[in-house]
């Protein structure tokens, strides 16, 4: 990447990922696990992933100018940058698959329940194959642009449902008990996911002593947000904790109310939301290329993603298999991302130990 | 060159791949319901009557606000099957995204409304905001008495809600929350009790329910307390006793003031005490001759009849929801959910039996301010 | 007998007489390039005139004059002649102060001994005699005119004629005399036409670049002002000029500049809308990125924020690199003004572009996929109106927006004194004929009046086009899948801005990558006290325009006394 981004295009970067997880069901997964203890552990699990945000900046403290990718092949030659690669390839396959699955599904059940499920897949595909081309420079600006308003759209919707926040049905606020709300609670750390992006940021940032800032920003703003999201989803919709429905977050736009005029408005919030997940998919689809060029050591190409593009394709229009879907959004998400975030955490670990060693001497 | 025409036979064939044949409908190919009646039907096979209001557009173009609307009806099994038969019916489609009031007859509420409710706030089309009312005879003849009334307003359902709140005498009953109350939530759902009066139609009281079954219903002055303790009241006039002249009550306009009712639930000997402060602005409406009241004694004197007024009916209304419905519809659980900090510590008790064992204080307090232009006659 | 005649006229052979012309498709009319003209002057003025006359074919070119005199000069008579093109010349100018000091035998034109007298160290009266150099002498003392050069290059000399100047050949000499009397017809500075402000100076730029360098000079007024020249166009030689603040304009900014204008290959250049595609960066996206300005305050005043100023001979208007998007949504009239109004204007400019861009296609994807987004008395209104029209929306929405381009088309096109008829018809058949045979339905009138009014809302002619053709492509897309569509148009469209740059910077700053806000160049305008930097994604050489306090009467501090 011939480019530097600066702050507030690299906190918009991490911020786009948590806007479309707080879209797609993620603050609902917490409240499932942790019922009515959610804002709290999401406090809580929110104070760790800070820390862990803080520890990450110390590491890369001293890779000023590599990656992930390049740190495992420092430490572990090529194969353990294949390995790495690989496994963040697939992370963000399965992040580009199940965003488009969750969108084409809420689409089609709303608005297009007669139209072919391609055509829907068709748009996104066409919109992620435009941005591939044009490259990942315009769309982190895009990128940032987008963030904006979507940071204002969910603050027009919490305003919006204002009224129908009923407190009372936070309590108890710790939730099922101390255990599951601090111990088993540690477990959503992943929907503070955004930090695994964190590790392919040095790189882009123009003036490297941000990255420590962009960490620290970022996580504190998805912080509130899931705050905010969590608590008025909890507060509006007590049935969420064991119902199962397409988009958490739709619900709530349903219910927003500008006196008798505005009313039923979640459509303009779709709008908004769709370019929001071309952003993410195009963002995700970039790393992709990203990572597959340092693998194969050609990283000025971005033509990868095209065939990239024809497997996703291939794979939505094969399995339109809700459940497994589920499985991949909740379950292999969720463990995947400790698993990815514990691997990169070691690498960096052992790549200060061996720098350190390697000026020793 | 071959970039350039592979990129514009693929936008080419999206947009013809997706002609809106397949999902658009223009306005005027759609007809638009504005309320939904649920009844029980004469047959036996199929238990639903399902009747639609739907709105007739005025193709004289300089309609306005007004609009025309007409009922139809058709005996079913549901209700996603009788949707499916009024669109056999109707001419265009029906569309039910501008329905304003989900309409359920008093007879089916008692028999249960789990069929269907269900099936209603999974819509996509319905409106989360959309009012459930209770009718105390067919839902489907109080939609057609809606529907007689000479050019009535799309708002109609929700602007003649709008208006009786301003009496207190009815809450709003969204469907969301309806829904909500249903699904483990800390209060017990209610709905708008509607029944034709004169040529239209008036709404008064809520019908209470636990669970699925309607259970009873209160009067206008139970909903006046509902609202009171539910934190939902604007302002209600009522009649107190007049301790200067006992002939001619005392009418008296109250509003809210600023302090919200405080609500407190304590559990003793496995009895709940609940106690309720009240805290309101009144004011005198009718002025009785050569009597001013002005006077600080005569301001406590009459504190206190609407004080003891409040307390009387707040109690009844308690009491009544309590031992006769044993239905928690003001949210007492919430208050009790908050002594306890898990919800392990709060498995241990059972609210729903707890609820019409309890025991309830209210205590109200209110500010006379003057409401005349003269303060004697 | 007739039919006998009929037949010899229906069956006899006749020549066609008609007359026929057809283009010859294949190139090979096409003459050499008999080029083989000596390309400096000879000494012999036979010579060099059989030159001239025959690369201006004088014998058939009305325009182009001759003149054969015989000049005097220190008591010797040369021959010697002049040429010019008449219409660009001015003809008392030259009879005057040309031929009259040439041919007669004035006292300049002879050796006058006297004036050679000097007194030498020794106090001695003695004579200089100075070598007769006749080019000398002619530069010296015969032509009187304040702008002379000699040439001796036939390429340049032709320049110099077909620029105004006049030419004077003299026998035994190799080099030519241009003069300058030009004296041509010109539009004198008028107010701007077409950038009408209320508060703010009434002078517009003119087609000839001299007039308009002049005024950015007087306007400028610093030595810091470099005005460089250059020729565009193998056959036509336009002047271009480009302009900027020695001490403010970013070094990089206008090299770039100066390498694109010298690297324009082409035969001719007639105006600076040309020159304006053949130099910016992207011309596939439909937004402009450079933008051209009749009027002088406001080249003035990005000439002092730093930009380069491009001026085309024979175009009233200058074109201004770099341009971003926000500049386009800007008028001259707001910096005039106090900065609320001005931001006022700014923002109901920008609700305009927005509603201009998207209003027909919001109507189209919200009647069609989203009904319930609509207040439920307007769904109604709508159904009513809608049920008699036979099209569907889309039909209807395109057959409007169509004619009201056409009308705009028109009414640009017509002559003016019948200007106003298409107004009425088009008003009268659009509005109320249309509506009243149920061809359209009232409500979508209003909506393509509200995109019309909001489209002449925007400053910029060229925005203006921008966001008619994305119109329609927004019209397509919301018609083909509602906000699908639209969010998808959206989306890339915001790609593709992104990925612009105009001269170099980023099409979306200040705002996106982030730049300094303070400046004036942002959207909404800072009062004018606190416009204390120049905006930093020009990165200028002096990135500060005021004083921290610029209101030093009011704070008494360092009050110049």
């Amino acid at each position: 990447m011939n480019f530097k981004i600066g702050k507030f295009q690299a906190v918009s970067l991490i911020l786009i990922v948590m806007i479309n997880k707080i879209l797609l069901n993620l603050p609902k997964e917490v409240i499932k696990q942790s019922k009515t203890g959610a804002p709290i552990t999401i406090i809580y699990v929110g104070i760790l992933s800070l820390l862990v945000a803080l520890f990450i900046s110390f590491l890369f403290k001293k890779f000023p100018n590599e990656d992930i990718i390049d740190i495992s092949k420092f430490v572990g030659k090529k194969p353990l940058q294949i390995l790495i690669g690989t496994v963040f390839i697939i992370l963000f396959s399965t992040i580009i698959i199940t965003v488009i699955y969750e969108f084409t599904n809420l689409l089609q059940i709303i608005y297009f329940p007669t139209t072919p499920i391609y055509l829907l897949l068709l748009a996104f595909f066409l919109c992620m194959a435009v941005a591939n081309h044009v490259g990942l420079k315009s769309i982190l600006k895009t990128n940032s642009i987008v963030v904006m308003l979507m940071l204002l759209s969910l603050i027009v919707i919490f305003l919006g449902t204002i009224n129908n926040l009923e407190f009372a049905r936070i309590h108890p606020i710790l939730g099922t008990n101390l255990s599951n709300t601090f111990l088993k609670g540690t477990e959503n750390l992943f929907a503070y996911s955004a930090l695994l992006y964190l590790f392919f940021l040095a790189p882009l940032l123009k003036n490297k002593k941000d990255f420590k800032k962009v960490a620290l920003i970022s996580t504190l703003i998805t912080g509130l947000f899931l705050v905010f999201t969590i608590t008025t989803l909890l507060t509006i919709f007590p049935f969420i904790t064991h119902s199962e429905e397409v988009l958490s977050m739709y619900l709530l736009t349903r219910c927003i109310e500008f006196g008798d005029f505005l009313q039923r408005t979640d459509a303009a919030f779709i709008l908004l939301w769709i370019i929001s997940a071309f952003s993410y998919l195009s963002v995700s689809l970039n790393f992709i290329n990203h990572i597959f060029g340092k693998l194969t050591n050609c990283t000025e190409s971005n033509s990868y993603s095209y065939s990239f593009l024809g497997i996703f394709f291939g794979l939505l229009i094969l399995f339109q298999n809700q459940s497994l879907f589920k499985f991949l959004e909740t379950t292999f998400y969720k463990y995947y991302i400790w698993g990815t975030l514990i691997l990169s955490l070691l690498i960096l670990i052992i790549g200060n130990f061996k720098r350190k060693e390697i000026r020793s001497r | 060159m071959k970039k350039k025409l592979l990129v514009i036979t693929c936008i080419l064939s999206l947009f013809i791949a997706f002609t809106s044949s397949y999902d658009a409908r223009e306005t005027e190919e759609l007809s638009y319901a504005i309320a939904i009646g649920l009844d029980i039907s004469d047959s036996e096979d199929e238990p639903l009557a399902l009747t639609l209001q739907i709105a007739k557009p005025d193709s004289s173009g300089n309609s306005g606000t007004k609009i025309k609307t007409e009922t139809k009806t058709v005996n079913c099994n549901s209700f996603s099957l009788g949707m499916a038969m009024l669109n056999l019916e109707n001419v265009n489609e029906i569309n039910l995204s501008h329905c304003t009031a989900i309409i359920i007859s008093e007879e089916l509420a008692k028999q249960g409304i789990e069929d269907f409710i269900n099936t209603l706030a999974n819509d996509v089309e319905i409106r989360p905001t959309c009012n459930v009312l209770i009718s105390q005879g067919k839902a489907s003849e109080l939609l057609e008495k809606a529907s007689s009334i000479e050019d009535i307003s799309a708002k109609f359902y929700n602007s003649f809600i709008n208006s009786a709140k301003i009496t207190s005498y009815v809450a709003t009953c969204p469907l969301t929350d309806f829904y909500s109350s249903l699904h483990g939530d800390i209060k017990a759902p209610t709905a708008i009790y509607t029944f034709p009066k004169g040529d239209t139609i008036e709404s008064i009281g809520l019908a209470v329910f636990k669970d699925y079954k309607m259970v009873g219903k209160l009067s206008g002055l139970d909903t006046f307390c509902f609202n009171l303790l539910t934190n939902e009241f604007k302002e209600s006039t009522i009649e107190v006793y007049n301790p200067k002249d006992p002939s001619t009550p005392l009418s008296i306009s109250l509003s809210n003031s600023k302090n919200k009712t405080k609500i407190n639930v304590t559990l003793e000997n496995d009895i709940p005490k609940i106690t309720c402060e009240i805290s309101l602005k009144s004011s005198i409406l009718s002025a009785n001759k050569n009597y001013d009241y002005s006077t600080e004694e005569a301001k406590r004197e009459i504190e206190a009849e609407i004080n003891k007024f409040l307390s009387d009916a707040c109690l009844d209304f308690l009491n009544r929801t309590s031992k006769e419905y044993q239905s928690d519809i003001v949210g007492f659980q919430g208050y009790f959910n908050k002594n306890y900090l898990t919800q392990d510590e709060l498995n241990k008790h059972n609210w729903n039996e707890l609820y019409p064992k309890a025991e309830f204080e209210i205590k109200p307090t209110n500010y006379l301010i003057s409401g005349f232009l003269f303060s004697k006659d | 007998m007739s039919v006998n005649k009929f037949i010899n006229e229906l069956l006899s052979f006749k020549l066609d007489t008609s007359h026929k012309f057809n283009l010859p498709n294949s190139n090979n009319n096409s003459t050499p390039e008999t080029n083989q003209s000596p390309e400096i002057l000879t000494k012999s003025l036979t010579k060099n005139l059989e030159i001239f006359s025959s690369l201006y074919s004088q014998e058939i070119n009305s325009d182009i004059c001759i003149r054969k005199f015989i000049l005097n000069s220190q008591g010797k008579q040369y021959n010697a002649s002049l040429i010019f093109i008449d219409g660009l010349i001015n003809s008392d100018l030259i009879n005057h102060f040309l031929l009259t000091p040439l041919m007669h035998k004035n006292l300049t034109n002879c050796e006058n001994l006297e004036n050679n007298l000097t007194t030498n160290q020794d106090g001695l009266n003695c004579r200089t005699t100075k070598k007769t150099n006749l080019e000398q002498s002619i530069l010296d003392s015969l032509v009187t005119q304040n702008s002379l050069s000699t040439e001796s290059e036939i390429s340049e000399i032709l320049n110099k004629i077909n620029g105004g100047f006049t030419c004077l050949l003299v026998d035994t000499l190799d080099v030519a005399f241009c003069v300058e009397a030009k004296g041509f017809q010109t539009r004198s500075i008028t107010k701007p036409e077409n950038e009408i402000v209320v508060r703010g100076p009434q002078e517009a730029f003119v087609e000839n670049i001299r007039v308009n360098t002049s005024i950015i000079r007087r306007a400028v007024n610093n030595e810091n002002l470099v005005i460089e020249q250059l020729q565009i166009g193998n056959i036509t030689k336009t002047a271009v000029a480009f302009c900027y603040m020695k001490n403010i304009a970013n070094e990089d900014l206008v090299n770039e500049v100066r390498y694109r204008l010298n690297n324009v290959d082409i035969d001719s250049l007639l105006s600076s809308g040309v020159l304006e595609q053949l130099i910016q960066d992207n011309s596939h996206v439909l937004y402009p990125q450079m933008f051209a300005t009749e009027r002088a305050d406001r080249t003035c005043n990005n000439l002092l924020q730093g930009r380069v100023i491009i001026l085309v001979n024979g175009s009233p208007y200058a074109l201004i690199a770099p341009a971003v998007l926000v500049d386009f949504l800007s008028s001259p009239e707001d910096n005039n003004i106090q900065y609320q109004y001005g931001n006022l204007a700014r923002i109901i400019r920008c609700l305009a572009f927005f509603v201009a861009m998207f209003l027909p296609s919001f109507y189209i994807a919200i009647t069609n996929f989203h009904q319930e987004l609509l207040p439920t008395d307007i769904v109604f209104a709508i159904a009513s109106m809608r049920k008699s029209i036979p099209f569907p929306i889309i039909f209807e929405l395109l057959i409007m927006e169509v004619s009201f381009e056409l009308i705009r088309e028109a009414s640009l096109r017509v002559p003016s004194p019948i200007g106003s008829t298409i107004g009425i018809i088009g008003g009268l058949i659009l509005g109320e004929a249309a509506v009243s045979a149920n061809l359209v339905s009232p409500l979508l009138i209003i909506i393509v009046a509200m995109t019309g009014i909001c489209s002449y809302a925007i400053p910029d002619f060229s925005l203006n086009f921008t966001i008619r053709c994305f119109r329609f492509v927004y019209l397509i897309l919301g018609y083909t899948a509602g906000f699908l569509g639209i969010s998808l148009g959206i989306f890339i469209q915001l790609i593709l801005l992104s990925n612009l740059q105009s001269f170099g910077v980023s099409y979306f700053s200040p705002y996106i990558p982030i730049g300094n806000k303070n400046a004036d160049l942002s959207f909404l305008m800072k009062p004018a006290w606190q416009r204390e930097k120049r905006s930093s994604f020009l990165n200028t050489k002096r990135p500060k325009q005021e004083e921290k306090i610029s209101m030093k009467w009011k704070t008494n501090k360092g009050v110049l006394k």
